[in-house]
C-alpha cells in the first residue's frame, strides 16, 4: 500500500504499525515524535496503531536551529 | 550587586541565549554551548532523515540548559501551534519560541499571526517567547496574550548587521514590563553589548557564533560582552557632551 511518510510517497506492507515502522527504520524511539494524519500519537500507542493506505505520517526530531527554514 | 534575571518567575543563569543552528558539527556546537554558559538554548523540530542514522542533538546539549524549541518553518499561527504541540511531546518542557515567518527574503516575522499563536499556546500552558518586529502596540498585545518575554529583532535573521532597530527596541525596553530579549541580526559581541547597555534583559544569538572561524571562542566573547553591557547599564553611563571635559585636574601644572 502507498502512504505518505515525511512528505514522500512510500510503499509499506499492509498491517505495519507505527512501532514496526520506527523499529524498521532504526530510529531511536526516544528521540522522535510521531504524527498520523495530523494527530500526535503517544509512544505507548505506537504498537496498536496500524497504518492504513494513504495515511500521512510525520516522524520528527530536534535539530540545530536558531531561526527560519521550513520544517513540516 | 545582585542582578537576577527571571523569565516567568524562573531564575535564568545567563542573559546570553544561544541558538544551535548552522554549526559545522554537534561537537563544536556542544563546546560552544559550554563556553557561552548559555542557560536557554534553542532547537528546531524537523523531519527525521529516514535514509541515514540520526544523531540526537539533545546528547550534545549540557544537562543544565533549558531546551526551547522554536517554531521555525511556521508561516502562520496554525502551523506554529502545530509545531509547538509536537515539540512539547519531545519532553523538554513548556518553553516555546514562536517564530511565524511568511517572508522568505528578509525572514521578517508576522506580528499579527504571532499574537494569535501566543494567545493560543499561553492558554495551553506554554511559556511563550515570541520573535517579533519591534512595534510597541504589538508588544503590548503580546503581553496581553500571555507572552513571558518579547524577542524583538535587531536586524533580519543571519545578517550580522547589528542593532538596526535600536530606537524601537529602546521604546520597548522603556514601556514593556516583561523581559525584552533582542534576537536576530547581532553580528559581533559589540552589538550584543550595545543592546545590553540600552537596557535589554538578554540577547539571543546564533549565526554570528556558529559561522565564526572559531565558534567556541566567539561564544565566550559574546557571553562576556553581554555581561559587560549589562554591568554598564546598571552602572549608568555618563552624559554625552559636545565639548571636551578634562579628566585630569586643571590646576597644579608643571610649567
Amino acid at each position: 500500500m502507498k502512504v505518505k511518510l515525511n512528505g514522500k510517497e512510500t510503499d509499506m506492507e499492509t498491517g505495519t504499525t507505527i512501532e514496526i515502522l520506527i523499529a524498521s527504520r532504526k530510529i531511536n524511539p526516544a528521540t522522535v515524535v510521531v504524527e498520523l494524519n495530523r494527530n500526535i500519537i503517544e509512544p505507548e500507542k505506537w504498537g496498536s496503531f496500524i497504518i492504513s493506505e494513504k495515511d500521512e505520517i510525520e516522524v520528527l526530531t530536534f535539530m540545530g536551529g536558531g531561526a527560519s527554514g521550513r520544517s513540516i | 550587586m545582585e542582578d537576577q534575571f527571571k523569565i516567568a518567575g524562573q531564575l535564568i543563569n545567563s542573559r546570553f541565549l544561544l541558538g544551535t543552528g548552522k554549526f559545522s558539527s554537534y561537537a563544536i556546537m556542544r563546546d560552544s554551548l559550554e563556553s557561552s554558559q548559555a542557560h536557554i538554548v534553542t532547537v528546531a523540530l524537523r523531519r527525521v532523515d529516514l535514509g541515514q542514522k540520526n544523531e540526537n542533538i539533545l546528547d550534545y546539549i549540557p544537562k543544565n540548559c533549558i531546551t526551547m524549541t522554536n517554531t521555525s518553518g511556521a508561516r502562520n499561527a496554525e502551523e506554529a501551534i502545530r509545531i509547538a504541540r509536537l515539540a512539547r511531546k519531545m519532553g523538554c518542557g513548556n518553553w516555546i519560541k514562536i517564530e511565524v515567518i511568511p517572508d522568505t527574503k528578509y525572514l521578517l516575522p508576522d506580528n499579527a499571526e504571532t499574537i494569535k499563536a501566543t494567545e493560543a499556546l499561553a492558554k495551553e500552558g506554554f511559556l511563550v517567547m515570541p520573535y517579533m518586529n519591534p512595534d510597541l502596540m504589538d508588544a503590548r498585545r503580546l503581553v496581553n496574550a500571555g507572552a513571558v518575554s518579547v524577542m524583538p529583532l535587531g536586524a533580519p535573521i543571519g545578517t550580522n548587521k547589528g542593532l538596526k532597530t535600536q530606537e524601537m527596541i529602546r521604546i520597548l525596553i522603556e514601556e514593556i514590563d516583561i523581559p525584552v530579549i533582542v534576537d536576530a541580526g547581532l553580528g559581533k559581541p559589540s552589538h550584543a553589548a550595545e543592546a545590553m547597555e540600552l537596557g535589554a534583559d538578554a540577547v539571543l544569538v546564533n549565526t554570528a557564533v556558529a559561522v565564526a572561524v572559531d565558534p567556541v571562542i566567539m561564544a565566550q566573547a559574546f557571553s562576556q560582552a553581554v555581561i559587560a553591557g549589562r554591568l554598564a547599564y546598571l552602572a549608568g553611563p555618563g552624559a554625552v557632551k559636545e565639548e571636551a571635559a578634562a579628566s585630569s585636574p586643571l590646576t597644579g601644572f608643571l610649567r
